[in-house]
C-alpha cells in the first residue's frame, strides 16, 4: 500500500487523475448533501425534525434550527429571474436558460456519468469474459460461432449501432447503459479468448482436470482469476469510453433526457446559446474531458506497470 | 495461403447476413414505424386508419417481419437497396449524392493525419526520452482524450463566432454559384477547415503514439545494431532501416480505416450541418427511414469486412515472413 502511494506521488499527472476521480466519486455519492435548496436537516417551530429526504416543504419562516448544504441550489429548480447569468460569486459557473445553477447541475451530472460508465462496463465485462472464456476453452464449433459473433459486433460501426438502437427503443438512462454495455463486449472477449488459449496449456490446468474438476469450476476458479489484470486495464479504458459515449449520445439529444442533468445534455442546450453564454459549453465539456483523461491516464499507467497484452 | 484468403472472403457472407439480420430486427421490432410516426415522418398525422393501412401495404410493412426480411434479402442480392421512405428516390441515389462531402472530408483528413503523425512519431522515436519526447507525449495524450463534439463547439465559438474567421455550418456559402472557380475552392476550404481540425486531432494523437512505439520496438532489433555497427548515420538507420519495418503495422491500420472513409461522422457532420453520409444516417434514424438505414449499415459493414481481409493481405504483401498457415480464422 505504501509503495502504491509513493508510486502515485512521484507522478504528478497520475496523482491529479487519482485525486480527481476520488473527488468525483465522493461527489456522485453525496451530492444531495452538498448541493440542495433544502437544508440537510431542520427543525420547525412545533419541534418536529425533518431531513432533506422528507417530503415536507422547507419553509424558512417556520424554522428554528437548520444545517444547510454548501451550495444552496437544486439541479432542477427553475429561477426565471436568473436566466443566462455569467459566472459570479453567487453562481460559480453561471446559470443556464432556465436560471438553474450550472455548477450544481455539473455536480449532479457526475452521478449520471459515473453510474453509466460503471454499469455499462460491468455489463460488457460479464458478457465479454464469459463468451471469451467459453470460446477459448472449448474451441471447435463453439469457438467458431463465438468468433463470428465477435466479428459481427466489431464490424458494426459502434456509434451507428448505439444511435439506431437508442432511437428505436427510446432514450433513458437504463437503455443507454444496456446499449453501451451490450455493444462494447467484443474487444474484451477477444482479449480473454487469447489469454485463455494460453492459460489452458499450463500445467495447473492439466492438474485441475486430472483432479476431475468440472469445466465450469476450471474456467471460473482457475482460469479467469489469472486474467484479472487484463480485465482491470481494459475496464479503466472502457469506463472512459462509456462516459464519452453517454455524453455523445446526450449531446445528440438521444441520451439522458432533460431535466436530468447530464454533461452531454448540458452541452446540447449550450450549443443554442453559443454567443450569449459560452460558460454553458466550457464547463460541462471541461468535466467530460477531465474525467475521460483521468481514466485514460490511470489505464495507461496500469498497463505500463502490469504489462498485459496491448489493448 | 490462397485457401486462407478464399475462406476469409467466403466467411464475409454469414457475417453480413448476421449483421443485416440484427439491424433489420432492431429497427422493425421497435415501437413506432415510419407511417404512424408523426414527428419528422414522411406523412402528416391527419390520416385516417385506412390511409395508414394502405400506405403500410405499399411499403410491404403489413406482412410478417420474417417475410419482410426475406424480401429485403432477395432484393439485396441484385444490389437493389430499395427506395427511401422519405422522398421515394432509390437509396443508392441518396447515398451517392451525399458521398462527395464525406469523401472529400475524409481523404483530406487522412492525408493530414498520416503525414503529421508519421513525422511526429518518428521524431519522438529519434529523440526518445528527451524533453521533446516527454512533453509532446503528454500533449498528444491530452488531445486524445478531448471529446470531439466539445472541441467542435469551442472552435465554432472562438473561430466562428468571436473572430468570425470561418463559416460555422454547411459546405458552401449561399452565393456559391456566382463565385469564380478559385473563389469556390477557397469557399469550400474555409467551410471544411474547422470540421477537418476536429476530425484529425484525435487520430493524430493516437497514430503518432502508435508510430513512436512501433519504431521504438523496431529499433531494438539486431539488424539495427548491425546497421549502426556498419557505421551508417543515425538518420539513415532511422529512416531507411527502422521506419520501413515500422511501416508494416501502420499499413494494416490503414485498411481498417476503409469503412470510416465513407462512414462519415455523425457528430461532426451534424454539428457543422455538413450534408454527408453521417448526417444522412442520423436523419434516417430520426425519421425511421428503414431502407436507407439498412442500406447504409449493409454497405459500411461490407466495407469493414473487406477492410479486414485486405488488411491481412497487405500484411502479407509488405512482410513475406508472415504466414497464415494453421492460423485460426
Amino acid at each position: 500500500m505504501r509503495n502504491i502511494i509513493k508510486f502515485i506521488l512521484k507522478r504528478p499527472l497520475l496523482l491529479f487523475s487519482v485525486s480527481y476521480l476520488v473527488f468525483l466519486t465522493f461527489i456522485s455519492i453525496f451530492v444531495p448533501f452538498i448541493a440542495n435548496e433544502k437544508p440537510i436537516i431542520w427543525k420547525t417551530k412545533d419541534g418536529k425534525i425533518y431531513t432533506l429526504f422528507s417530503k415536507k416543504e422547507y419553509d424558512p419562516k417556520n424554522t428554528t434550527f437548520k444545517i444547510i448544504p454548501i451550495i444552496k441550489y437544486s439541479p432542477n429548480t427553475y429561477n426565471l429571474n436568473e436566466i443566462l447569468k455569467p459566472p459570479s460569486k453567487k453562481h460559480l459557473f453561471g446559470t443556464d436558460d432556465r436560471g438553474r445553477d450550472v455548477f450544481t447541475r455539473i455536480l449532479y451530472g457526475a452521478r449520471v456519468s459515473m453510474f453509466v460508465g460503471f454499469v455499462a462496463v460491468f455489463i460488457s465485462i460479464i458478457i465479454g469474459t464469459t463468451l471469451g472464456a467459453i470460446s477459448g476453452y472449448y474451441g471447435g464449433k463453439v469457438d467458431f460461432i463465438i468468433l463470428r459473433l465477435i466479428e459481427i459486433m466489431m464490424t458494426f460501426p459502434t456509434i451507428f449501432l448505439i444511435l439506431s438502437i437508442i432511437a428505436f427503443v427510446g432514450p433513458s438512462i437504463l437503455n443507454i447503459m444496456l446499449v453501451i454495455g451490450f455493444t462494447g463486449w467484443s474487444s474484451i472477449a477477444r482479449l480473454i479468448r487469447g489469454e485463455v488459449l494460453k492459460i489452458k496449456t499450463y500445467e495447473f490446468i492439466t492438474a485441475a482436470k486430472a483432479l476431475g474438476f468440472s469445466d465450469k469450476r476450471i474456467i471460473f476458479f482457475h482460469i479467469l482469476p489469472n486474467t484479472l489484470t487484463i480485465i482491470l486495464v481494459y475496464s479503466t479504458f472502457a469506463i472512459a469510453g462509456a462516459i464519452l459515449a453517454e455524453s455523445t449520445l446526450s449531446f445528440l439529444g438521444l441520451g439522458v433526457q432533460p431535466p436530468t442533468p447530464s454533461w452531454g445534455a448540458m452541452l446540447n442546450t449550450g450549443k443554442n446559446y453559443i454567443i450569449e453564454a459560452p460558460w454553458l459549453i466550457i464547463f460541462p465539456g471541461l468535466f467530460i474531458f477531465l474525467t475521460v483523461t483521468s481514466y485514460n491516464i490511470i489505464g495507461d499507467t496500469l498497463q505500463e506497470v502490469l504489462n498485459p497484452k496491448k489493448l | 495461403m490462397k485457401n486462407y484468403f478464399l475462406k476469409r472472403t467466403f466467411l464475409i457472407i454469414p457475417t453480413l447476413i448476421g449483421i443485416s439480420l440484427i439491424t433489420f430486427f432492431i429497427i422493425h421490432l421497435s415501437p413506432g414505424d415510419p407511417v404512424s410516426l408523426n414527428q419528422g415522418g414522411m406523412l402528416s398525422s391527419k390520416m385516417s386508419i385506412e390511409d395508414i393501412e394502405r400506405i403500410r401495404k405499399i411499403y410491404g410493412l403489413d406482412k410478417p417481419i420474417y417475410i419482410q426480411y426475406i424480401n429485403w434479402l432477395k432484393r439485396i442480392v441484385t444490389l437493389d437497396f430499395g427506395n427511401s421512405f422519405q422522398d421515394g428516390r432509390p437509396v443508392i441515389e441518396r447515398i451517392k449524392e451525399r458521398l462527395p462531402v464525406t469523401l472529400t472530408l475524409n481523404i483530406i483528413s487522412m492525408i493530414i493525419i498520416y503525414t503529421i503523425s508519421i513525422f511526429i512519431g518518428l521524431m519522438q522515436a529519434k529523440y526518445y526520452n528527451s524533453k521533446f519526447d516527454k512533453i509532446s507525449s503528454i500533449i498528444l495524450f491530452i488531445l486524445y482524450s478531448l471529446p470531439g463534439f466539445w472541441v467542435a463547439l469551442l472552435l465554432i465559438m472562438f473561430f466562428g463566432v468571436k473572430l468570425n474567421l470561418f463559416p460555422i455550418y454547411g459546405i458552401t456559402s449561399d452565393n456559391f454559384s456566382s463565385l469564380t472557380f478559385w473563389e469556390k475552392i477557397i469557399d469550400i476550404i474555409k467551410h471544411i477547415t474547422l470540421p477537418i481540425i476536429v476530425m484529425v486531432y484525435g487520430e493524430i494523437a493516437y497514430l503518432s503514439r502508435f508510430v513512436r512505439n512501433t519504431t521504438l520496438e523496431v529499433l531494438k532489433e539486431e539488424y539495427i545494431l548491425t546497421a549502426r555497427a556498419k557505421g551508417l548515420s543515425e538518420n539513415k538507420v532511422l529512416f531507411k532501416h527502422a521506419f520501413r519495418n515500422a511501416l508494416i503495422p501502420i499499413v494494416t491500420l490503414l485498411s481498417s480505416t476503409l469503412p470510416a472513409l465513407i462512414g462519415g461522422s455523425v457528430i461532426i457532420e451534424s454539428t457543422f450541418s455538413l450534408p454527408g453520409i453521417g448526417l444522412l444516417y442520423y436523419e434516417s434514424i430520426l425519421s425511421r427511414d428503414y431502407p436507407v438505414i439498412m442500406g447504409l449499415s449493409f454497405i459500411t459493414a461490407f466495407l469493414t469486412l473487406i477492410g479486414l481481409v485486405l488488411g491481412d493481405f497487405l500484411y502479407k504483401l509488405v512482410d513475406p515472413r508472415i504466414s497464415f498457415e494453421g492460423k485460426k480464422i
